[in-house]
């Protein structure tokens, strides 16, 4: 039997056409004995990664190409035979993608002509190839172009085959036989229509354009393949295959130079810059324990040579640093001593009992993974820095592959099988934010669907097909890929859809496969508001702080944080983790890093939060099943709760090499979408009980992997985070106004709304001032009131509608003389009508017009000034106008500028709601533990973990505070459009009390909104 | 409220969408029902009719009585109304939209009932009402309480000019209904009768009159009424050239070829004792040449009539087009269209068709036939010899229509081009067409 080798193969990488994931193709073209596999997308290379995982899996040889439709009609395969080949192929995809929008390409003839003799050509010939473009072809590509000859039993392949092969003689370019695969089996040809069907836009049935007329155009079995094409034909694709030696194990990436200054190698530098932050850290000099572990970790990155990862990101701190933005690093190298000495992070390794080289190893191979953040507004110039210093040629994001979820697999097939609008409202109505990954039945049955009819059998079928599917590259939050070469000799770089930015088409998981580098340039809102708060002490008060001179350890911030009041506080200010604070009570900043691991969908899932708990509170014995297993979780009482417990784990107690263990981190990572943890589970629990370990022990650790999952969060990003928690806990513990006022200024960012924010620093005693043009800046400021005391004056930020150039105009044209009215206002601003109306709307003209209907009155009436005449004055007569209520004024105030400085729109409500039976949240904190009660408050926040159960977690708000409502799964789904819709939730529930922590089970829901007539409160929704 | 909200609120919601053509016919048949109330008939904003009733309060014993047959005559007609009356049509209008009943009889009588009346119910732009909303302005009332110069310079003057009118103190020109031209002739036979030749000759001196109708006024017809009248006030309706508008502007001339051959073909109840003609006029499509009366019409027109001549012998349904459809499946590669000429004129989907036809015969069996084997061979008429293919066609899921064959051109000992094939899930062999 002849030998074959698919030369002409797509994936679903070329989206909305190949039918097939990668690795698919790559298992099926394995078991049918193939002799190799190019994968060829169309113009792109974004799959081939994971098709090289695949290939190495499978032993399959796999080649690497891309498919062309040029400007011109022209069609061609180029496949990388080697290094420079494969480099051209890169650059050749470059130049296409570059060339046009987001998401298409444009290649031209020219683009072609210089390829190297390293990129071998197909030609996929039109119904009636032309000789002209043969001679091109022969003239570019002499010697290593062929003609593809692709039959798909269209009723006259006989002679088609005749046609290609006397064409191919006559001028000179041999032939071969090809496939043009998009599915890896003839059973997609339903998804592979339906794909065609969503990319044109035509439902099926309606018009059959563009769809193949069958299903051959998948891997077929080496049989039909000699039945369809004479052996000559076969032999040569293996010839061409053989011609090929390029393998992405080749590529050899090297880190930029640059950052070394003549006359230093990479180490000395390092050893030069660490040893001047060891000076810096130490000004006494620092303990000779330090000294070692410094040289120690120094020796382990040289031995890995990760010198120039370490000076990359030390370059970007310095740079921040310099332009004064405030970041911090995170990640398995970042708590290292060398990382401190560098400034990347704050957190002092003596603090922390971390050892460097549990993040770093010499058996894993891999870059270590330092991520930073960066006040989120300010990213922006450092992401510009480093296209500034290295230039775009050589740095670039990673891509994010988006993939097809639920919503958008059921919303694309249901139009391609020609669902009404409508009716895909119906169905994708009943998929909330809360909904899982896959679609179930009974979804479509809630929707008015038979699950069982054919369409909605074929609609289901399908959709799970599809979720999954890449849909398109996007970019990611903030990884960069840094390179000596130009990048695109490595991996295509193709426009993103922000102007200006540039992503390569790899995501992450190809990256950490191929062994580049990335530094995650990330955004934190948290650093923002501490570096404004930062800023405003040292303007007001003259006290400097930095993120290492805030005093340590104040048992008044632990009190603090002990007893959960900690709105605004980084991370510990979720309803989970507030839940979570009066019974962990944090003394120390270690309990800060557990508590930020903790409450993670991981660690609750894995059973591991109670017995934490437990054993912290003495209720329950620490003990541990060996001294190994006791190194390992000693600093948690015995239970698992990082990331990296759990590979150590592995190791201590399963005999897996850290090479090993970190294969489990990644398959942890991903079991949840594609499963494949079952030979680690086999292993882990085999090593375990040949080290003497029960079954039961086995078990626990290998189900609490499963439960960390995607979702394990590491001890050495923790670490960072509770530095942050620690930082903001004190400035709310201590400057309140200041802190507030930065995080208002830094908003949207954290769990909670202005209005919550303002609330809970009024309670703390900070005098708040609303919002006033002759007062007011862009920004939220304080106020001098006595020496030392500051309020809080709200900023035009908080105005909606209102642009921020014409908030500072307003704020730069009062310059010390007050506006005396609207129209005054208005000349001298400049600002248009619509503009003026934001104000009037939020209350802001108070002062110089009266109240809002005056003030909106003058507002309509205000006379834009004329270039040349003077303002004509207009006397006119004073309006009859009603003064708004107090109601119509707090809904006002909400629906501008999202809170209010008046009475809680409940203290309103209140005499009514008292004669309906409904308790304020301060009478139900003075109730029992399982007293029934009914309650009602405004809905500011639902949230819906994924690892709570099916459990809904919503806030309410009332004038005397809030209620913690916990709504189980089965009244979620009975009463879901109460619980989605309802701004004012009214609640029939069963009080339930936990040491400080109070919880309204509901076992019945009511939508009072029509309450609020015509108030606009907002919810923010987390799933 | 977009779609998806609505079905959140209201599962159960029938969606339908809005027609406002058809709604502007509807109001525009009402103004010509009401003229019979009076001669001065305005609509306002596509939803209002305004009737001037002062003149026919006499003739209808007044106001009371009036409105009862208004109202009583709409809810007959399948209308749901809602009625005011005022001494200013603006205020009327405004007293209706807010479900004002009660009748206002003098100019003192409209300042009270409209000072009430909420802002939303004037239909002035939402960003006027919005604005008076944000002023705490919220009735009619509110607003002529403002200062009048400030109140234009903020609002407009329209806003100013309607509040006038509507309190009597500025004239409200509004535009009138004008009754459509309808050609109507009757004719009464000397006697009984049921002979066609009879009918027809009488039907031509109307078509006649019709004609000098049309000539005198440049108009066109696009459907003529015809009705014969039998003893006891029984009619017979014919309508010719109804019911396909597409068709060009039917001549009178064609008009008796028409009527014959639909007269041919009916059996008519009655004896015949009198005819009439209407139709209405169309002003919008005056003929280039005013030969409407047998001759030869322009080559397009004469395919037209051709198909007015088949229609009116064979029946509406018995006369379709074939199209062309893009799909792989040849028993769905065609369908029927009603009017064959829109179709050839237009390409529509086959224009960018994929799918290459190869050869296909032209005749296609209604239903696949089974094919016989012999010694495992297909064979109709003789066993089969293949000669071109497979050609595989896999397509058709989607509908649950799905097929899986491999097409073959065969033919059999007596030299028949056949189109067969075999299902690939069972082996067996069809006929599905034959070359001619």
């Amino acid at each position: 039997m002849s030998a074959y080798a698919e030369l002409h193969c797509i994936s679903n990488f070329t989206f909305l056409r190949g039918a097939s994931h990668p690795a698919e193709l790559v298992g099926r073209a394995a078991a049918l004995g193939y002799r190799a596999l190019a994968l060829t997308d169309e113009c792109s290379v974004a799959g081939i990664v994971r098709a090289h995982v695949a290939a190495r899996d499978h032993a399959l040889r796999l080649l690497i190409g891309s498919e062309f439709r040029l400007a011109d009609g022209l069609c061609l395969v180029v496949l990388a035979a080697d290094r420079e080949g494969y480099a051209a192929l890169c650059g050749l995809i470059t130049r296409g993608r570059r060339a046009a929008e987001k998401g298409s390409y444009l290649v031209v003839r020219s683009d072609f002509e210089q390829l190297p003799a390293g990129c071998l050509v197909l030609w996929l010939p039109p119904e009636f190839p032309e000789s002209r473009d043969a001679s091109w072809l022969q003239k570019h590509f002499s010697g290593r172009i062929w003609l593809a000859v692709e039959l798909h039993a269209d009723g006259d392949e006989a002679s088609r085959r005749t046609q290609l092969v006397a064409f191919a003689e006559e001028a000179g370019i041999p032939p071969v036989a090809a496939g043009a695969v998009h599915m890896h089996v003839r059973g997609r040809r339903a998804m592979q229509d339906t794909l065609t069907a969503i990319r044109r836009k035509s439902p099926l049935g309606s018009s059959s354009t563009g769809l193949y007329p069958n299903g051959e155009r998948h891997l077929r079995t080496l049989t039909e393949l000699q039945r369809i094409y004479p052996d000559p034909l076969l032999a040569a694709t293996v010839q061409i295959a053989e011609r090929m030696h390029f393998s992405l194990d080749e590529l050899r990436y090297q880190y930029p130079r640059e950052l070394v200054p003549p006359g230093h190698t990479p180490a000395s530098w390092l050893r030069y810059r660490t040893l001047q932050g060891v000076g810096e850290r130490w000004p006494a000099g620092a303990s000779p324990d330090i000294l070692k572990l410094v040289d120690r970790e120094l020796q382990l990155i040289s031995e890995l040579r990760y010198e120039a990862y370490f000076l990359t990101v030390d370059d970007l701190v310095c740079f921040a640093r310099s332009q004064g933005i405030l970041c911090q690093g995170r990640g398995s190298a970042a708590n290292s001593a060398v990382c401190f000495c560098l400034g990347i992070t704050e957190v002092d390794p003596a603090h922390m009992s971390l050892l460097f080289e549990r993040f770093m190893s010499r058996e894993r191979n891999e870059p270590p993974d330092i991520d930073v953040d960066f006040e989120h507004e300010r990213r922006e110039e450092v992401i510009q820095y480093i296209y500034t210093r290295y230039g775009r040629d050589r740095a670039a994001l990673t891509a994010t592959v988006i993939t097809y979820c639920p919503r958008s697999a059921l919303r694309d097939v249901g139009r391609a099988l020609g669902l009404s609008e409508a009716q895909l409202s119906r169905v994708t109505r009943n998929l909330h934010w809360w909904d899982g990954r896959s679609v179930a039945p009974e979804r479509i049955r809630e929707a008015g669907f038979d699950p069982a009819s054919p369409l909605m059998h074929r609609l289901v079928m399908l959709v799970g097909q599809l979720i999954g599917f890449p849909r398109h590259l996007s970019q990611h939050v903030g990884g960069f890929v840094i390179a000596e070469e130009p990048l695109c000799r490595l991996v295509p770089i193709e426009n993103a859809s922000m102007v200006d930015r540039t992503v390569i088409q790899w995501d992450k998981d190809d990256l950490d496969e191929m062994g580049l580098l990335k530094v995650d340039v990330l955004a934190l809102g948290m650093l923002s508001a501490i570096r404004r708060t930062f800023t405003l002490l040292r303007e007001h008060k003259g006290r400097e702080l930095s993120l290492h001179t805030v005093p340590a350890e104040d048992p008044a911030v632990y009190a603090m944080i002990s007893r959960a009041d900690t709105m605004g506080v980084f991370q510990i200010e979720s309803r989970a983790q507030m839940a979570m604070l009066p019974r962990l009570k944090p003394r120390t900043y270690y309990d800060l890093v557990i508590e930020v691991a903790i409450i993670r969908p991981g660690p609750i899932q894995g059973d591991m939060v109670h017995p934490y708990l437990r054993r912290r509170n003495g209720e329950e014995p620490v003990t541990y099943p060996s001294p190994e297993v006791r190194q390992v979780l000693e600093r948690t009482l015995g239970v698992p709760i990082f990331q990296e417990q759990v590979m150590q784990l592995a190791v201590v107690a399963a005999g897996f090499t850290p090479g090993e263990a970190d294969q489990l981190r990644r398959a942890m990572a991903a079991w949840r979408r594609r499963g494949g943890l079952g030979h680690f589970e086999e292993r882990l629990i085999a090593g375990m009980q040949a080290r003497n370990y029960s079954m039961e022990f086995a078990r626990q650790i290998f189900n609490q992997i499963c439960g960390f999952g995607e979702y394990g969060f590491p001890e050495s990003h923790a670490a960072s985070f509770a530095l942050l928690v620690y930082v903001s806990a004190w400035l709310k513990q201590h400057e309140p106004a200041a802190f507030t006022c930065a995080l208002l200024n830094s908003q949207p960012m954290g769990f909670y709304a202005p209005s919550q924010l303002v609330q809970s620093a009024r309670r703390a005693g900070v005098e708040v001032r609303p919002v006033d043009v002759n007062r007011s800046a862009w920004d939220c400021t304080l106020e001098a009131t006595a020496p030392g005391q500051f309020a809080l004056r709200l900023g035009l930020r908080l105005v909606s509608g209102l642009k921020q150039g014409a908030g500072e105009q307003v704020a730069r044209q009062r310059a010390g003389q007050p506006y005396r009215t609207v129209q005054d206002l208005h000349e001298r601003t400049g600002l248009p009508r619509q503009e003026l109306g934001a104000l009037a709307a939020a209350g802001a003209l108070v002062g110089i017009a009266g109240h809002r209907h005056r003030a909106r009155w003058a507002v309509a009436g205000a006379e834009p000034p004329l270039p040349l005449l003077p303002v004509l004055h207009i006397a006119e007569g004073l309006p009859l106008l009603r003064a708004p209520t107090e109601a119509q004024d707090i809904a006002a105030d909400y629906q501008s500028l999202g809170l209010t400085l008046g009475r809680h729109p409940l203290a309103l409500l209140r005499a009514h709601l008292r004669r309906a039976a409904i308790s304020s949240a301060s009478e139900l904190q003075e109730a029992g533990n399982g007293v029934r009660v009914r309650a009602a408050g405004i809905v500011t926040m639902r949230q819906r973990p994924a690892s709570a159960g099916g459990v809904t977690f919503v806030t309410l708000e009332d004038e005397t505070g809030y209620i913690n409502l916990i709504v189980w799964r089965q009244l979620a789904e009975r009463q879901r459009r109460v619980l989605l819709e309802a701004r004012l939730l009214g609640v029939w529930g069963q009080l339930q009390r936990q040491g400080d922590v109070l919880h309204l089970v509901a076992r019945r829901l009511e939508d009072l909104s029509s309450l609020l007539g015509q108030l606009q409160t907002p919810s923010r929704d987390f799933s | 409220m977009p779609v998806s909200s609505a079905l959140a609120l209201a599962p159960d919601l029938v969606i339908e969408s809005r027609s406002v053509p058809l709604e502007a016919i509807a109001l525009t048949r009402l103004a010509i029902w009401a003229s019979q109330f009076t001669p001065t008939v305005s609509s306002s904003a596509g939803n209002a009719l305004l009737l001037e009733i002062q003149g026919s309060l006499r003739l209808f014993d007044g106001f009371e009585a009036l409105q009862t047959r208004v109202a009583e005559g709409l809810v007959a007609l399948g209308h749901e109304a809602r009625i005011a009356c005022a001494p200013t049509a603006r205020a009327a209008l405004w007293l209706a939209r807010a479900s004002v009943y009660r009748p206002v009889r003098t100019i003192v009588e409209v300042r009270q009932a409209l000072a009430r009346i909420h802002i939303r119910h004037l239909e002035w732009p939402e960003r006027t009402v919005q604005a008076l909303l944000q002023m705490g302005v919220t009735t009619v009332g509110d607003c002529v309480r403002l200062p009048r110069e400030g109140f234009a310079r903020r609002l407009g003057p329209a806003c100013l000019r309607q509040l006038d009118q509507a309190y009597g103190r500025h004239p409200e020109p509004r535009q009138l209904h004008v009754l459509p031209v309808r050609f109507s002739a009757e004719l009464e036979l000397p006697m009984e009768t049921t002979v066609v030749s009879v009918l027809l000759d009488s039907f031509n001196q109307l078509f006649q009159r019709l004609r000098q109708s049309l000539e005198s006024r440049q108009a066109s017809v696009r459907s003529v009424r015809c009705v014969l009248t039998h003893p006891g006030g029984q009619e017979t309706d014919l309508y010719l050239g109804a019911g396909h508008a597409a068709g060009p502007p039917t001549g009178t001339g064609l008009l008796s070829g028409l009527l014959l051959l639909r007269l041919e073909a009916m059996t008519l109840p009655a004896p015949v004792t009198g005819l009439a003609v209407q139709a209405d006029l169309d002003f919008r499509q005056v003929l280039a040449g005013i030969d409407l009366l047998g001759k030869d019409l322009q080559p397009d027109g004469g395919l037209h009539a051709l198909l007015e001549r088949l229609r009116a012998r064979l029946g509406v349904q018995s006369v379709q087009g074939l199209a062309l459809r893009a799909e792989h499946r040849p028993e769905s590669a065609w369908r029927a269209v009603a009017d064959p000429l829109a179709a050839s004129g237009s390409k529509g989907d086959t224009s960018e068709a994929c799918i290459v036809v190869r050869s296909r015969p032209l005749w296609l069996l209604p239903v696949p036939e089974s094919l016989g084997l012999i010694n495992g061979r297909p064979a109709w008429h003789g066993l089969l010899a293949l000669e071109r293919g497979p050609e595989r066609i896999e397509s058709g899921w989607w509908d649950g229509g799905d097929v899986r064959r491999d097409y073959y051109r065969a033919s059999n000992p007596q030299g028949a081009m056949l189109w067969v094939y075999t299902d690939l899930r069972t082996q067996a062999w069809y006929l599905q067409g034959i070359f001619g």
